[in-house]
């Protein structure tokens, strides 16, 4: 399988890294937040069938996390973009 | 053990790990490209100095490198040589002893706002040449090497039979590539290549 990575281009999967689900934001404030609240944070990730948002890590070349949109059924590749740039596509 | 023998570090730098990581292989390299009449090269060029380069892409090096910081997977130069490595990140290859000016000129251009770091003993430049080279390499390597998509003045960071990499293609020669192994990784590489090229031996 190949991923678009988005500074170096289409590259083999086996030189990436998966990093779980993408855009789960740190707590505003996490010492106001309940155990449970954190440990929702922590450890607690969306599971869905069909697109989901991911980080990876082009961790044999560039090195670089960016993000990609993979349905989880098929896993097909639909996009990939930059860290700090928001999902072209849900 | 005794309290001096603890105190004094010993230095571990047996004869045969001296020089460059491939000294080792210069006969049997010089064998391959006779087997192959030519078809294959793979030589080792030792003499470079290697600077990683962390900087702003919008640092006014050109003075210094020959042009603007290029961008990923691009390279600009001869002497220096930079090879775009990621957005904010380069390689510089320039002859060895020539590592401090340029380390101070770099400083004085990125001030506080990057890094240069002398890294010459991180990885070893081997030459590949001939007509074969590139189908050689294409059996450990997952890129498209095809002189069309793979082409002068590029660079890629990759996996070649998973030892990691930056290949580099170079003006000049249009089929020879340079294959830049971790000095720790050369000898493996360099065993892979002299296999990998057997059947191209007449």
């Amino acid at each position: 399988m190949l991923i678009e990575c988005p500074w170096c281009g289409p590259r083999d999967e086996t030189e990436f890294h998966y990093g779980g689900q993408a855009h789960v934001s740190y707590p505003d404030d996490p010492s106001v937040l309940t155990d449970e609240q954190w440990a929702r944070y922590l450890f607690y990730r969306d599971n869905p069938q069909g697109r989901f948002a991911e980080r990876w890590c082009h961790g044999s070349a560039c090195r670089r996390w960016f993000n990609a949109v993979r349905d989880t059924r098929t896993h097909q590749i639909v996009a990939t973009y930059r860290t700090g740039e928001s999902a072209p596509v849900t | 053990m005794t309290a001096e023998a603890a105190s004094t570090p010993v230095r571990r730098r047996p004869a045969d790990r001296t020089g460059s990581p491939l000294e080792g292989y210069v006969d049997r390299f010089a064998a391959l490209a006779a087997a192959t009449r030519g078809a294959v090269g793979v030589t080792e060029l030792p003499a470079f100095a290697h600077l990683a380069l962390r900087a702003d892409p919008q640092a006014d090096v050109g003075d210094i490198l020959g042009g603007p910081l290029p961008p990923p997977g691009h390279v600009i130069g001869e002497s220096p040589l930079t090879l775009g490595l990621g957005p904010d990140e380069w390689l510089v290859l320039a002859p060895d002893g020539t590592q401090t000016p340029l380390t101070r000129a770099l400083h004085r251009v990125i001030g506080a706002n990057g890094a240069v770091v002398d890294v010459s003993g991180q990885r070893t430049v081997v030459e590949l040449s001939g007509p074969w080279c590139r189908t050689v390499l294409a059996k450990g390597c997952a890129i498209d090497l095809h002189p069309r998509s793979f082409t002068t003045d590029q660079c890629a960071q990759t996996l070649i039979a998973r030892a990691q990499v930056i290949l580099l293609a170079r003006s000049g020669d249009p089929s020879a590539l340079w294959l830049l192994p971790r000095a720790s990784f050369a000898r493996y590489v360099a065993d892979w290549l002299l296999d990998a090229a057997l059947e191209y031996q007449t």
